[in-house]
């Protein structure tokens, strides 16, 4: 009877009609160490809308495409997606400076791209749904928290690409605001090893908070170093903004991290069933072993949430889904998700956590509701934000990421 | 339920009713929930559309909200104020009096950045107090300030009752920076009743309702207006999804749509969206009933109709049932009867429709017949018997009946002989009468064609008898004047002239010879040489002879002359009635051989030349006259036929083609051999040009009584008597005519040498 019924459920899916929805992200190459557990989370959500019977009649058909973390080449295999296929949306990106790079191909076709991972703001398009957060909704309030909790001497280490340019330049501005001092702020090219130096000025400089805000292939050097200078794991506190849990697992020396601060908008440890549910299923899929972090759950969460738009829109049709997307509210893993009524960002709650032995955070702050996005932070205005993005654009020579140290 | 135990009187109406109400009602099932389905669909979207509407024009109220406290917050006036820690001048004071009224706020506040109030503007014994003191650190105003103090954002608190202004507030509040310092927060206090204003329920019908809700300790609040309760203000309810579902989903931030339970009890279609600023949520609803209400009348309307028509058609059903069972059932009570061997019973005039009138007719007249049948077989049986007796008598009487028809039969058969022959006879008769009207016509032509013989017999015969007399008288002297051999010489002359031939000669020929003879007598001095040469040539002498020469050279030689003229001359004429004679004898013969007619002749040997000859003899009067007669005649054998018969065959048709040409034209005969259907033949045929046979009745001339003569002249058995000729000697006969030109008849003769 239950074969009977598996095969008939089999048959319903093999006669189902499909539609195209493309996973466009850096399979190989620096980021892939972030992204591939991410590309996980999505294909289970495409799994889930499925089971479930699909969207409008249709069985989602996830197409991967990997762009090897080269952000021109991700331009190009999406408008060759887009001129080949009839793709309903795509997910991917995990870089800013990747987003700047195919925005344009977006706005060309009128499609639709959800962004997972957190951004800087400074944008506002109508053809990305930004499932990520915006710097109001991990950055302000992890500094105001630090500066009262941690200390008020901060130092920044940073990758340099578009991302932390900006989100630095706001966390600078809070540590201002909130009378705090920055002692320096360093930046490490992407693949860049050479991190002792910087672990040393750090050591010397002794601040009570480090903001780490590197990429996560960066990490391992970067942690090392700050090991072997004795920085971490007691001489500052470290505020993690670009890693998370899964990345942590897989450093050097991982155990020096035990005692930092992360903010994000979601942590594995978060006991809400919503997230037991979720942990449940994901390792079901993936195993036991597996870690669970904010980007991934942004990335779920920005398809089921896509999903819901084309079903209460009826149509994949972007602009009539983008209609929908306003105002619509789903029970994430992460707790209530909003996209707000006026923009493609989502309402988030905010969590610090303190990470224990076990490597997850102990949640030991969180924000009172979900915060409303705010894309444009207040300490500049509209315009002047906008020229800081594009002056950094320019002096890298048309560049989001910086590929060269500047003498 | 069976119902095979009822009469069918009773099963017929139940059965019908059960079938019509069991489709009625399916029908108006399938049509009502197909209706209500279309209508709760339309409802659904109506009411989503309306809460979508409802959200926009909050978000919209939002943004602008959004745009009073960023204009606030960046007022230099309030930076400076929260810089310097300083009560606001009252300047600034009458300023935000004024702000107040026209954005319709309650309050706002001043705060530093530890959470200490400054300044508020309608509770002034509150400035200086601590939002984290005892009776604020749980309202809305601390929360929004722990909020954007945190994300140095504008923060929004959820609407929440507010103990100092005993009613359902939210605070908007915003950070102030102040050279790029936070110097203090500003808080709005923002009132309920910008939503509980009247709402437009447009599309919502009478019961439908719009209302804007918030949470409050496990309990929905809400702050709208409320159309169904309109004597609370503000209505709090425990928020439990048992009690009203969309409450408790949108105020745990879920938007969605469905026919739900509301907090009245009341089955309502819902849609609710949550509004995360102000941590509301808006519910958009319509009674279930009011919205398919007229779902409920179709309901009312369709059951009273449906009863209506079943009753009715009970009625009818009834109607029918009677109509159609009672029949049955006196017909059943008819054949019960009748199969219980009653057939003399009354019958039933079943009064009901044509089929069972025809029926029960058709019955009664089965029964009759039966009854007859039954009452025939009785009285059949007895005559049998009777009949049975009486066979052998009727068989008897029958036999010599039988006898005597057979006699009769007999004398009958010898009556249709005699008849038989007595119609022969007529039919002889008639072929005799045939043929002696073409008798009368040939006697007409053999008394003609006698008439000349027999004239030139007379005319003979008194030549003889003039000559006799006058010489008669004259022989003696002529024997006186005459020596012996004068006589014979004489004699001998008289011979000479008997056997020359000198009558053929023309007049020219004979005066060449007169004068050639003249002359030669003239050798001989004789006077009268002209006179002797004449004598000499009537006596057929046209040279002079020595012996000749004595006879002149006597003194009588003229007397000697005359007297052998005369004497040749008797001998001429006697000549002359010798061929007369046997020209009649001819012709006589010719008619004695056409007028015999015998049929029980056998067939004879013939020269079929010969046979048409004789009819020519005796047609040769009228041919004489006018018509060109042409033989064409092969060599042909004799064959066996009756020739009789034959002429007869001839006869009419030389005698049509003669009457046919009117007796002027050309006359064609012609005989030759001919091979027809690979038999060797005979063939004659008889051209005339005469008039014709017309194509249209050439086909009938051959029938009996058939003629184109008129009335009287002929019999019209003519051509049937030849063909019935021809066929004795299986000859064919064919015709070949055109009008105007002339008719051929063919006659084929076959060869036949020997008799069989």
């Amino acid at each position: 009877m239950k074969i009977l019924f598996l095969s008939f459920f089999f048959l319903i899916n093999c006669f189902q009609k499909k539609i195209d929805f493309a996973i466009i992200h850096a399979l190989t190459g620096s980021y892939a160490i972030s992204v591939l557990p991410i590309v996980n989370a999505e294909l289970l959500a495409i799994d889930d809308i499925n089971k479930s019977g699909g969207i409008l009649g249709y069985k989602v058909n996830p197409i991967i495409i990997d762009g090897k973390s080269d952000w021109s080449l991700f331009k190009k295999e999406t408008e060759d997606l887009f001129q080949k296929k009839d793709i309903k949306a795509v997910i991917g990106c995990f870089a800013s400076a990747c987003r700047k790079e195919v925005l344009p191909i977006y706005e060309k076709y009128n499609k639709l791209l959800i962004y997972p991972a957190q951004y800087e703001g400074i944008e506002e398009s109508n053809n990305i749904l930004y499932s990520g957060s915006v710097p109001n909704q991990q950055l302000t309030p992890a500094i105001k928290w630090a500066n009262d909790n941690l200390g008020k001497t901060f130092f920044i280490v940073s990758s340099d690409s578009l991302y932390q340019r900006v989100s630095n330049e706001i966390i600078k501005n809070v540590i201002k605001v909130v009378d705090g001092k920055l002692l320096g702020e360093e930046y490490l090219l992407t693949d860049s090893t050479d991190t002792d130096k910087i672990a040393e000025k750090i050591f010397k400089l002794n601040p009570s908070v480090v903001i780490n805000n590197t990429i996560p292939i960066t990490n391992n050097a970067l942690i090392t170093s700050l090991t072997k200078y004795n920085v971490l794991p007691n001489k500052s506190k470290m505020l993690l903004f670009k890693i998370a849990e899964t990345e942590i697992v897989k450093l050097d020396k991982k155990e020096s991290l035990i005692g930092s601060f992360a903010v994000a908008n979601y942590f594995q440890s978060l006991e809400i069933k919503e997230n037991l549910e979720f942990i449940k299923k994901y390792k079901a899929k993936y195993g036991e072993q597996t870690t669970i972090s904010d980007p991934m759950i942004s990335a779920y969460s920005g398809i089921l949430l896509w999903a819901e738009a084309v079903k209460q829109a009826g149509t994949f049709d972007t602009d009539v889904v983008r209609k929908n997307l306003y105002g619509l509210s789903l029970s994430s893993p992460a707790g209530m998700y909003y996209i707000d009524a006026n923009s493609l960002n989502l309402w988030n709650e905010v969590y610090i956590g303190k990470l224990n032995k076990d490597l997850q955070f102990d949640i030991i702050w969180k924000s009172e509701k979900p915060v409303k996005p705010v894309s444009y932070p207040r300490f500049k205005s509209k315009k002047e934000w906008n020229d800081f993005s594009q002056n950094y654009f320019k002096e890298n020579g048309n560049f989001w990421t910086r590929k060269v140290q500047p003498k | 339920m069976n119902l095979n135990k009822y009469s069918i009187k009773t099963q017929l109406p139940i059965l019908l009713l059960l079938i019509l109400s069991f489709s009625l009602i399916i029908t108006m099932l399938i049509f009502i929930n197909l209706v209500s389905n279309y209508f709760v669909k339309e409802t659904i979207t109506n009411i989503k559309s309306i809460s979508s509407r409802q959200f926009d024009e909050i978000n919209l109220f939002l943004n602008e909200r959004n745009g009073d406290i960023y204009t606030i917050s960046r007022n230099n006036s309030i930076e400076k104020s929260l810089a310097d820690q300083k009560i606001p001048e009252k300047e600034l004071i009458d300023y935000l009096e004024n702000y107040l009224l026209i954005y319709k706020y309650k309050n706002i506040y001043f705060l530093n950045p530890n959470g200490k109030i400054l300044f508020n503007l309608k509770h002034k014994n509150y400035n200086g107090k601590l939002l984290f003191s005892d009776e604020l650190k749980n309202s809305e105003l601390t929360k929004s300030f722990i909020e954007s103090n945190n994300t140095l954002e504008v923060a929004y608190s959820k609407f929440s009752y507010f103990s100092i202004d005993n009613s359902y507030y939210s605070f908007i509040c915003s950070p102030v920076f102040s050279k790029g310092k936070l110097v203090g927060l500003i808080t709005l206090q923002l009132s309920s009743d910008n939503f509980a204003s009247n709402q437009n329920y447009k599309g919502l019908g009478e019961t439908g309702e719009i209302l804007t809700l918030t949470k409050a300790d496990e309990s929905a609040v809400i702050l709208s207006h409320i159309r169904n309760d309109k004597e609370s203000k503000t209505k709090t309810i425990k928020l439990d999804e048992k009690i009203d579902y969309a409450f408790y989903e949108v105020l745990n931030g879920r938007n969605n749509f469905g026919e739900i339970l509301d907090y009245r009890n009341v089955k309502t279609f819902s849609s609710w969206k949550f509004i995360p600023e102000y941590n509301i949520g808006i519910v958009v609803k319509i009674d279930k009933s009011e919205a398919l209400g007229f779902i409920n009348k179709i309901y009312l309307i369709s059951t009273i109709l449906i009863l209506i028509i079943l009753g009715l058609s009970y009625l009818l059903i009834n109607f029918i049932s009677k109509k159609i069972t009672a029949p049955i059932i006196q017909f059943k009570e008819s054949v019960k009867m009748i199969s219980g061997g009653n057939l003399n019973l009354e019958t039933y005039k079943l009064e009901s429709n044509l089929e069972f009138t025809e029926l029960s007719s058709s019955f009664e007249e089965m029964k009759n017949n039966l009854n007859e049948t039954f009452k025939n077989i009785e009285k059949k049986n007895s005559e049998i018997e009777e009949l049975n007796l009486s066979l052998e008598i009727k068989v008897e009487a029958r036999t010599e009946e039988l006898q005597h028809s057979m006699e009769e039969l007999e004398a009958s058969n010898e009556e249709l002989e005699a008849s038989m022959i007595s119609l022969k006879n007529a039919q002889d008769q008639l072929v005799q009468t045939e043929k002696m009207a073409s008798l009368g016509n040939i006697i007409a032509g053999v008394a003609h064609e006698l008439n000349t013989p027999f004239g030139a017999i007379r005319s003979s015969s008194g030549n003889i008898k003039d000559f006799l007399s006058s010489s008669l008288k004259e022989l003696p002297d002529f024997f006186e004047k005459t020596t012996k051999e004068e006589q014979k010489l004489c004699f001998s002359l008289l011979e000479y002239s008997l056997t020359s031939k000198i009558e053929l000669v023309s007049e020219k020929e004979l005066r060449g010879m007169r004068k050639e003879l003249s002359k030669e007598l003239d050798e001989w001095n004789i006077e009268d040489s002209r006179e002797v040469a004449e004598l000499l040539l009537s006596l057929g002498i046209t040279k002079r002879t020595d012996n000749l020469k004595e006879i002149i050279l006597n003194s009588n030689y003229k007397f000697i002359l005359e007297t052998i003229y005369k004497l040749s001359e008797i001998n001429k004429n006697t000549n002359n009635i010798s061929t007369a004679v046997e020209k009649a004898s001819k012709i006589i013969f010719a008619l004695k051989s056409f007028s015999r007619f015998d049929h029980s002749g056998e067939k004879i040997k013939t020269d079929i030349i010969d046979n048409i000859e004789t009819v020519l003899v005796l047609y040769h009067n009228y041919i004489k006259h006018g018509i060109e007669l042409i033989r064409e005649f092969d060599i042909i054998p004799q064959i066996l036929v009756f020739p009789d018969e034959l002429n007869q065959v001839w006869t009419n048709l030389i005698h049509n083609a003669l009457q046919a040409m009117d007796y002027k034209g050309k006359l064609i005969i012609r005989i030759k051999n001919e091979n027809m259907e690979n038999k060797n033949c005979i063939l004659v045929e008889i051209e005339d040009s005469g008039k014709g046979i017309p194509e249209e009745i050439q086909n009938k001339i051959f029938e009996p009584f058939f003629t184109t003569k008129p009335q009287g002249e002929g019999s019209g058995l003519g051509l049937d008597i030849v063909s019935k000729i021809l066929r004795r000697h299986d000859a064919i006969i064919k015709l070949n005519s055109k009008v105007g030109v002339g008719t051929t008849f063919k006659i084929y003769l076959p060869i036949v040498e020997k008799s069989l």
